[in-house]
């Protein structure tokens, strides 16, 4: 992206959307890159990605996104 | 003659050679994530050099064409970090990560995706943990892909100050299973090796603690 890293598109968009379910996917473990992903609230899922990185944040979504709708 | 300053020696030398022994072990790991098959590395090789000795270096043991990945860092002190193979190996390696399952063609197109990332995940794993174990935030590029012989990786910078000295620290990998070999090596100036040096101490007294006094 020019201009713009994933953290500040995530914290823009979660300005935009205080419920979407946001995941910041990097290789970046840095444990300020970890703080400021939790302060914006979005999940921190280290690279590589595996399954099971990732599907404790997926179903943390889909949970989240079916309690919006009811 | 390099100065007396620049040596790295001691506990400040054993510090820096487990952090990062317990950076590459990360790198190693989020490799065998990618790979399946087990990556084997050597103890980090610790050295104030002059930046002409650091090609010498690398291109005494690789006559042939390399291939590298290269992020610089900065931060309370910068550098550079690449992750570095003989162009020979490189496809080895895309077709290790992309699970064998690409065709030949595929293989070739995704090369240039599959290093970036590779090293993207190596050498911030190193310089992630790194950065962590001395409570410090660096800031990485974006990875570059690089071609050429040993001399035109570690070219000379004509602003570098301190006679061209540099600290060199690299460590030799291997997938044994595979024919994939290579480099991860990092270099750092002389002004940022002075500031590495108050974290290397500040580091040692958090090890230490408050009854290490006399250690």
């Amino acid at each position: 992206m020019a201009g713009k890293d994933g953290l500040e598109l995530a914290s823009e968009l979660r300005v935009l959307r205080p419920d979407m379910p946001i995941a910041i996917i990097t290789a970046n473990i840095q444990d300020e890159i970890i703080a400021r992903a939790r302060q914006i609230g979005a999940a921190f899922v280290a690279k590589p990605v595996r399954a099971e990185g990732l599907e404790g944040f997926i179903s943390g979504a889909a949970l989240r996104l079916r309690s919006q709708r009811s | 003659m390099a100065p007396d300053f620049a040596a790295l020696a001691g506990l400040e030398r054993d510090a820096l050679t487990e952090i990062m022994n317990i950076g590459v072990s990360r790198a190693a790991s989020s490799l065998r994530k990618m790979i399946g098959d087990q990556v084997h590395l050597s103890v980090p090789s610790i050295d104030v050099v002059n930046q002409c000795r650091v090609a010498r270096l690398i291109s005494e043991r690789e006559i042939g064409e390399l291939i590298a990945v290269r992020q610089d860092f900065s931060g309370p002190f910068s550098g550079r970090a690449l992750l570095i193979f003989p162009e020979t190996n490189s496809l080895e390696l895309v077709r290790a990560v992309t699970g064998g399952e690409l065709s030949a063609e595929e293989v070739i197109e995704m090369e240039h995706e599959a290093l970036a990332e590779t090293g993207n995940v190596i050498l911030n794993s190193c310089l992630a943990t790194m950065a962590n174990m001395l409570k410090r935030s660096l800031t990485m590029t974006i990875p570059e892909i690089l071609r050429g012989s040993g001399e035109s990786l570690f070219e000379v910078d004509d602003q570098s100050s301190s006679d061209g000295l540099v600290l060199f620290l690299y460590i030799d990998f291997a997938v044994r299973k595979r024919d994939i070999r290579g480099y991860i090596a990092m270099m750092m100036d002389i002004p940022s090796l002075e500031i590495l040096r108050e974290l290397l101490a500040e580091f040692i007294a958090r090890v230490v603690g408050d009854d290490g006094a006399d250690a």
